[in-house]
């Protein structure tokens, strides 16, 4: 019997493409031997780097979680997993009342790592929420589930995959600590949305959440808790209202081998964004779903199943406004997700400057979908987004992006191999570009350039990435201007200089300098580009990904303006390390 | 006795009864039986009505598709739970933080048998406040251990097996923990409990029991009374020893190829005394590589024992567990071996019923336990999976005598395993298997039963002291092993035996009471055989002479 919550670690493994803080040493790729297992090895510290013991470290294959293994780093904080076959694999330390400390994407671009790196992981002490729960008269409320949601992180984003929750009940006192919370902005409700069903009995859950201080949902106190932080005195003053059920039943269209039961999702809303998720388990046998202790207000309703044949199958999210009355007889009905398939071509040189060069190792290689969440259709709960996750190829090469969402996707790819570039992402021809008076096309010629359009379950194949031997590589150095040290962060940018390459996606990166002011950027297609240099701006984070959206037009005009200006250009000629570049820097 | 009274939650077990589910007739049967029977009664607080208490009920047997009820207390104390369908319930406040004074119950809530449109009132209760019990564990340097699991036992010798299940019991960032809601006793508290130790949980390696002891012989005694908090009952836990690699080889017995891609089973051997041994197994996440090379680190001191666990529809198993003991130093060099075991290929086949359609449950497996005649402690279990096409496939075995059990997610609902077919004969004791044998033509028929037994005891010729408790066992008649299909008698007397197959039954009522106990009565029992009819309830009025001589 199987109680599998899987969709949670399904978004997290989506979560720890961004959330992983580590740092991969150099690779010295000439020289590795592809055929041979090794191992990934490296220590968890704290944010004071401090060895953290008994941290379980998982070492888990990117959409292949048979591949990979666990330890537990020792009292100096190390860890060693071994037995691994080449591949690219996640890697998560967890210590109870630490969290993750949130990758910085333009620090550490990769989100993944291989068979002989070493990394650092650091892990940071999660926030403390602490308080007691009474009725007006001054009783305690006894074994009531309080929850924390973390409505936005502490650079004031709502997260991008659903809100995260945390629940502790009370004790005999009334008194709730709930630890182990990243750092950013939190309500807390005690009671209220039960699940109904056969074996245990909720006091509470047929009442209505009483958000702190003693308010409806729209009228609750936000508190914020930093790393290490606690927040004592959060308390709640208990209103006994009874809230209403929501019930119907959850259902499959596609037949299922071994039929797992149901995950609903109750999805609440606010002004349009969402706010909480509530889940309950419909069990293979069971008479349906009832959520009790729901108030009054905007939801959308889910239900998911996974097989591991097949993958997730979810219904189009059911919107329900409750107020006043119980909502009975709701039938969804689960569908299987989008999917895309595709194929990663490898286009050799036969210069001889590129002669003798390692291939890129498919089984390295991730290709992740990246959805535009600023059009994504308004009752889709965000966390459906988390469920597709990134992939790597078989052994010729072939690929499938499963359990996609609808909404508009771009793809991240890149080869990991030193004189390899990511030359296209493309649909077939048939597909025709589109004409400024036609709509654009659902799937580009261009995939990198412009969005593929992805609805509700749809099955495409003969997306076409495109690896080509010949890259170039630069190392440099920022160099201040005179008498001045530079300070804050900086990005280095590339730029195509020719115009007929002016609206190749593929042809433009960025890198953070480090500390000292040096930078790399690899993986670059011979041609000619402009050299740019600029100060981060507070909002300017995950600059790679925003490089490459799409709409960014207008950025990356400005670059290649910022560079025409600057007149500071370089050319790489196929296989071509530049090293030592300084770039002067006002 | 004390007990406490906890919110009713049943840990979703996989229950290994030989019945299985059936879901368009369960259906059918819930949505026939009306629902207008009520329960009500009075909850108090040290003899004061007590208001606002909630009070729930659930079935005796839950199952995925039961329904559960509540109701609150108004300010005279009184509770009404209306709409409830007829069947076996448990009923019993939800009060952490109390509990229930009342002696005749067990701790999950008192058991009513309830009839359709039935009003049945009296199920009182009266509470008492618990005790608390709240410390801090730490390491010997004084670091908290967090998420560690605090297990509370009875002081008692005799009793510490059994350990209780109340609020409160992991310890949180600080190391805090704080139990709740205790009958008053006298406990000894500990953490590192073998049976609750999961993967992570390396920190604690020895039960250490307050305040630092790792013989419960040592243990400190805590009393608990009505309301009363015993604090900084702390807990200091000793430095773990330290861990050692252990690896070694999975090879075929035969060949010496090596075998690929299986999880190892690691079992720690623990020697309590001269005769007793506990065996307890966790689960690790290890496999054999190519080379079916594996590598399990961070293992103490301690005895062991290495086999493995093949994926499932294969036949390998191997030949015989490694024991293996590590001391202050790596182990290395085991060898596995496995050989391929024997196989035995079967069908589920459902008997139905002129009226009923026959629906496969969706999850079905058979749990095949061999016994070797030539060492009968030995046996070894497989679990086989039944496809939707009614097969099953279990490999690996040893040779010995077979028993199959078929298992289902949900209890009893309307099925049994009626027979064992092989080959088309009757297996009455189990199927032989041979070493390295292929067992094929094996059918498992499932006969449709819900038949069931309504009952009452009457008792005569005096009544049953405060404390006693009314059970009923069944047998199929003519046989001398219970089925485990008893019931218990509520307090009224009443009982409820459902989803049985039609036939003949011995019933036998039984009355147990510790005031009997001490003055050394045996229990007293009476017998009556009933017969079951498909899809009716058979209604049975048996008597309880007190009286009459315990010879039965």
């Amino acid at each position: 019997m199987k109680r599998l919550f899987l969709s949670f670690s399904c978004a997290a493994i989506a979560l720890s493409f961004l959330a992983v803080s580590a740092v991969a040493q150099p690779q010295a790729d000439e020289t590795s031997n592809d055929s041979a297992k090794g191992s990934i090895n490296g220590r968890v510290v704290d944010q004071n780097g401090q060895p953290l013991a008994n941290a379980m470290v998982s070492v888990r294959g990117y959409g292949n979680t048979q591949r990979g293994g666990t330890a537990a780093t020792d009292r100096e904080g190390n860890f060693k997993v071994d037995g691994l076959d080449p591949f690219a694999y996640i890697v998560t330390a967890t210590l109870p009342t630490y969290i993750a400390t949130p990758r910085d994407p333009d620090a550490t671009p990769l989100g993944f790592f291989r068979v002989g790196d070493t990394t650092r992981i650091e892990l940071m002490k999660g926030g403390v929420i602490t308080g007691s729960v009474k009725r007006a008269n001054g009783d305690p409320v006894v074994s009531v589930t309080v929850r924390a949601y973390m409505i936005r992180d502490n650079k004031g984003q709502p997260p991008r995959y659903g809100i995260p929750m945390r629940a502790r009940q009370t004790d005999d006192r009334g008194v709730y600590r709930i630890y182990g919370l990243v750092p950013g902005s939190y309500i807390v409700s005690a009671g209220g949305l039960g699940n109904v069903n056969g074996y245990s009995i909720d006091q509470y859950g047929s009442d209505v959440p009483t958000y702190a201080p003693s308010s409806p949902r729209d009228a609750a106190t936000e508190v914020s808790v930093g790393s290490g932080e606690e927040l004592a005195n959060v308390d709640i003053r208990y209103r006994e209202e009874l809230g209403h059920t929501v019930s119907g039943v959850a259902s499959s269209a596609v037949a299922t081998d071994q039929p797992n039961g149901f995950n609903l999702t109750l999805t609440s809303t606010l002004n349009g964004t969402s706010q909480a998720n509530y889940t309950f388990f419909q069990p293979p046998q069971a008479r349906g779903f009832a959520f009790s202790g729901v108030p009054d207000g905007e939801y959308d309703v889910v239900a998911q199943q996974y097989s591991p044949a097949g993958g997730w199958i979810v219904s189009e999210p059911r919107h329900i406004q409750v107020r006043g009355a119980d909502i009975t007889g709701l039938e969804l009905i689960a569908k299987a997700l989008a999917s895309i398939a595709g194929s990663i071509m490898l286009e050799e040189s036969k210069l001889p400057e590129c002669a003798g060069k390692r291939r890129p190792l498919l089984s390295e290689t991730v290709i992740g979908p990246w959805h535009n969440e600023k059009t994504v259709p308004k009752d889709q709960p965000p966390f459906l987004y988390g469920m597709g996750g990134p992939t790597v190829p078989d052994k010729d090469g072939s690929f499938v992006l499963r359990n996609l969402a609808p909404a508009q996707y771009r793809f991240n790819v890149r080869p990991l191999a030193k004189y390899w570039y990511l030359k296209s992402i493309t649909w077939p021809s048939g597909t025709a570009a589109a004409s400024p008076k036609s709509p654009a096309p659902d799937r580009p010629r261009d995939a990198a350039r412009n969005w593929t359009n992805i609805r509700t379950s749809e099955r495409w194949t003969g997306l076409t990435v495109t690896f080509a031997e010949g890259a170039g590589s630069m190392r440099g150095q920022i160099d201040p201007g005179e008498g001045k040290k530079s300070s804050g962060r900086v990005f280095v940018y590339l730029s195509p200089a020719e115009p007929d390459k002016a609206e190749d996606i593929v042809r433009y990166f960025v890198s953070l300098a480090a500390e000292d002011g040096s930078f790399a950027l690899t993986n670059l297609p011979p041609g000619r580009y402009w050299v740019t240099g600029a100060a981060a701006g507070d909002s300017d984070s995950n600059m790679m990904s925003k490089l490459r959206l799409p709409d960014e037009t207008e950025l990356r005009a400005k670059l290649r303006r910022d560079g025409e200006a600057a007149k500071l250009q370089i050319e790489f000629k196929p296989c071509q390390n530049v090293s030592d570049y300084h770039l002067g820097f006002k | 006795m004390k007990v406490s009274s906890h919110a009713l939650i049943l840990p979703a077990l996989v229950l290994s009864v030989a019945c299985l589910s059936q879901r368009a007739n369960s259906q059918a049967k819930t949505e026939s039986k009306t629902a207008d029977a009520a329960v009500s009664g009075k909850v108090t607080i040290k003899g004061k009505p007590a208001a606002g208490i909630v009070v729930g009920m659930r079935m005796s047997r839950p199952d995925d598709f039961a329904k559960t009820y509540k109701a609150k207390t108004d300010s005279e104390g009184v509770y009404r739970i209306t709409k409830v369908a007829s069947g076996s319930y448990l009923v019993a406040p939800v009060t952490p933080a109390f509990v229930v004074a009342d002696s005749a119950n067990s701790p999950q809530g008192q058991s009513v048998i309830i009839n359709e449109s039935e009003n049945v009132d009296g199920m009182n209760f009266d509470l008492v406040p618990g005790g608390v019990i709240t410390g801090k564990v730490t390491n010997s340097e004084g670091h908290p251990l967090i998420e560690e699991r605090v297990t509370l036992m009875p002081a008692d010798e005799s009793n510490q097996r059994r350990s209780l299940s109340i609020s409160g019991m992991t310890t949180d960032d600080r190391g805090v923990y704080r139990i709740f809601g205790v009958p008053a006793g006298r406990y000894k508290v500990s953490v590192g409990d073998p049976r609750f130790r999961g993967m992570n949980r390396r920190k604690v390696a020895v039960q250490t029991f307050y305040p630092d002891a790792t013989d419960v012989a040592k243990a400190g005694v805590i009393n608990v009374e009505e309301g009363s908090e015993a604090n900084k009952i702390d807990i200091t836990v000793g430095e773990a020893p330290q861990g050692y690699s252990v690896t070694g080889r999975v090879v075929d017995g035969d060949s010496a190829a090596p075998v690929a891609n299986v999880s190892i089973q690691l079992t720690t051997i623990e020697i309590i005394d001269a005769n007793n041994t506990r065996r307890s197994s966790e689960y690790i996440d290890v496999r054999s590589d190519a080379q079916g090379q594996f590598r399990l680190p961070n293992i103490r001191p301690g005895k062991y024992e290495l086999t493995i666990y093949p994926p499932e529809d294969s036949d390998v198993r191997a030949e015989a567990p490694v024991k293996f003991d590590v001391f202050d130093q790596d182990v290395s060099g085991l060898i596995v071996r496995t050989t391929h075991g024997a196989t035995l290929t079967g069908t589920v086949v459902f008997e139905g019923s002129k009226n009923n359609p026959v629906q496969i449950p969706a999850q079905m497996w058979i749990m095949v336990y061999t016994r070797n005649e030539g060492n009968p402690g030995i046996s070894s279990g497989r679990t086989a999976r039944v496809k939707p096409d009614g097969t099953f496939f279990a490999g690996g075995l040893s040779a010995g005598i077979a028993n199959l059990n078929v298992e289902s997610p949900m209890p009893n609902r309307g099925f049994t395993l009626a027979r064992i077919e092989r080959d088309g004969v009757v297996q009455t004791n189990g199927i032989q298997i041979q070493n390295g044998e292929h067992v094929s033509g094996v059918r498992l028929v499932m006969t449709f039963s819900n038949g069931s037994i309504r009952g009452v005891v009457r008792v005569e010729n005096g009544t049953l002291p405060p404390a006693a408790r009314m059970m009923v066992q069944l047998m199929k008649a003519g046989e001398q092993m219970p089925l485990p299909r008893g019931a218990e008698v509520d307090g009224r007397g009443h009982f409820l035996i459902e989803a049985l197959p039609p036939g003949s039954y011995e019933l036998r009522v039984i009355a147990y009471a510790p005031e009997w106990q001490q003055q050394r009565r045996p229990p007293i029992s009476a017998k009556q055989i009933v017969t079951v009819n498909e899809g009716a309830a058979t209604d049975v009025t048996m008597t309880l002479d007190l009286t009459a001589p315990p010879n039965q």
